[in-house]
């Protein structure tokens, strides 16, 4: 298995991630033009995906959903309330290739498993997934405003993870944003700041070798040393030490990461 | 009667459209122009002349740089190992972070410029002196407050980046105490900074410059803004000095990426004591 964090930010997030049989796009939140260049810059081909996950329908993760389904005819994956939540956001996309994917389910392509489970963000019924093959699991997980044990539970001993990491309170607190904003992003349905998501990572990483990929970083309110520096110095206090068996890596708003074996 | 000449009439049609268009551009390109001189100038003719209008003034305002980025740095943990650095001085260390310097013999000043004879002490006697910069003189308790330079530049109050200095009745230094940042690195890519005069308009805007001040200086420095177990980051941040009606000073600090206040503790003293109590 392999995945590549091909863009994450507010901006617009999408992941890819394939096996030998397979290939999935995990949210499509940048444009179609975009997408094509981000699938170029990993040297892989958008026609050749089997699917595109959706996690929910907020714009930075569908904003080139409806185009590329279109244009390519690839299947789209979604649970019930999303569908209905993204009707009029992303035009209109054949039935034939509209499929259910309900929350905490499992699905199986070839050699492949992908779970979903839920997180807490303001959408209609947002969820995140993890993927097995051979043993080895890989799991996505951003916009969430905490991370349960109930996730904990979905998301512990991952060889790798794609973990939000959104912002520094301090930073969010100085910053520009209206109060409102601040509010929801601090709130348990908005995103996890650097320091939680350091908190869960200690409480869910077995002691072997793990990539972390810090993602969903906020544009005004982190940076990708501050966000690395943060993570690591929290793990710190919870007796992980970043490096050992555990790897920190950044992720970038336009540009993707290496293409990486789970 | 003539039959009508199609191609003709389009190609006609083709270049009457043509020229309507190139017509209509440059007329939106001028009236866009236009607007924008209008909203430049109307911002700094209401800046200057709300300022006038409360007999505001200020010097020449300065040419700061476009960008800047932020910094980090660690805390410097003294070893027994690397104290004192210098001779005629004794050093104990606090919390691992902080020397307590008492000289065995007191210094006699030199210069009658206090302010000079103060900055060469600490570049001569204290380690790493010449990363600091003197920020304030307090000839009552006699003790001069130098805070440290990141990028170059002042960084304000940080309770683990300073020296004080202490002297006696006869002008003679007797102790200094001084903590410290390293490490400094660059974070992330340069931020656009703001011009003095939008800090002057958010400031205004605040209504934290009262009529009849006189702004005396502007600075570019830095303010910590986040603190993190080892390390903390520090965000360019405009110093305002304002001479008051009243001869009283203030001083507001103003963040110069985001534009908000930044409200510092400004009695390092007191920062002091509560970082202690919770380190105790």
């Amino acid at each position: 298995m392999r995945f590549s964090v091909l863009a994450s930010g507010s901006t617009g997030n999408a992941v890819y991630v394939e096996n030998d049989e397979h290939s999935f796009l995990i949210d499509a939140g940048l444009s179609g033009k975009k997408m094509e260049q981000l699938f170029a810059n990993i040297d892989r081909d958008m026609k050749s995906l089997s699917g595109i996950l959706v996690t929910h329908e907020h714009s930075d993760h569908i904003k080139g959903l409806g185009v590329i389904a279109r244009k390519y005819n690839i299947p789209v994956f979604a649970n019930a309330k999303t569908w209905t939540a993204m009707d009029g956001l992303v035009g209109t996309i054949p039935t034939d290739l509209c499929f259910d994917f309900d929350m905490e389910t499992v699905k199986t392509f070839g050699g492949l498993d992908i779970q979903s489970f839920a997180v807490s963000h303001d959408a209609a019924e947002p969820m995140f997934y993890t993927f097995y093959e051979n043993g080895r699991k890989l799991v996505v997980i951003t916009d969430t405003g905490y991370v349960s044990d109930r996730m904990k539970g979905y998301i512990s001993a991952a060889d790798a993870y794609v973990f939000e990491s959104n912002h520094d309170v301090s930073m969010l607190q100085m910053g520009k944003y209206p109060w409102s904003i601040k509010r929801r992003i601090l709130s348990d349905v908005g995103h996890v700041s650097n320091e939680d998501a350091a908190v869960a990572m200690a409480d869910v990483v077995a002691e072997k070798p793990t990539q972390i990929y810090l993602a969903h970083l906020s544009k005004d309110n982190n940076m990708k040393d501050l966000a690395r520096m943060s993570v690591e110095q929290t793990l710190q206090s919870c007796g992980i030490i970043a490096g050992e068996y555990l790897h920190l890596h950044d992720t970038d708003a336009n540009e993707p990461t290496k293409l990486v074996t789970v | 009667m003539t039959k009508l000449d199609w191609s003709r009439t389009k190609t006609i049609f083709i270049w009457v459209f043509l020229i309507l268009n190139l017509f209509l551009y440059t007329q939106y390109l001028e009236s866009y122009k236009e607007g924008e001189k209008i909203e430049v100038l109307g911002e700094t003719m209401e800046i200057e002349a709300r300022l006038k209008g409360d007999n505001i003034t200020y010097i020449a305002l300065p040419n700061n740089k476009e960008s800047a980025a932020y910094y980090s740095g660690q805390i410097k943990n003294f070893s027994p190992s690397e104290v004192p650095y210098f001779t005629n001085q004794s050093a104990k260390i606090e919390n691992n972070n902080k020397l307590i310097v008492t000289m065995d013999k007191p210094v006699k000043l030199q210069k009658s410029d206090t302010r000079d004879s103060y900055t060469d002490f600490v570049h001569n006697n204290v380690y790493e002196g010449d990363s600091y910069v003197l920020w304030g003189i307090d000839e009552e308790k006699k003790e001069a407050t130098f805070f440290q330079k990141v990028n170059d530049v002042t960084l304000y109050y940080n309770v683990r980046g300073y020296i004080k200095l202490y002297w006696d009745d006869n002008n003679r230094i007797i102790s200094y105490e001084q903590t410290m940042l390293e490490k400094h690195e660059k974070l992330d890519k340069e931020q656009n900074l703001l011009t003095a005069r939008q800090v002057l308009q958010i400031l205004y805007g605040k209504n934290l410059l009262k009529p009849d001040s006189q702004i005396t200086e502007m600075n570019l420095g830095y303010s910590t803004i986040v603190q993190l177990t080892q390390t903390q980051v520090f965000a360019p941040t405009w110093e305002v000095r304002v001479k008051r009606a009243d001869d009283t000073e203030e001083i507001h600090f103003v963040n110069a990426v985001q534009g908000r206040i930044v409200e510092i503790q400004n009695d390092l003293s007191e920062i002091v004591e509560q970082t202690e109590d919770l380190e105790e």
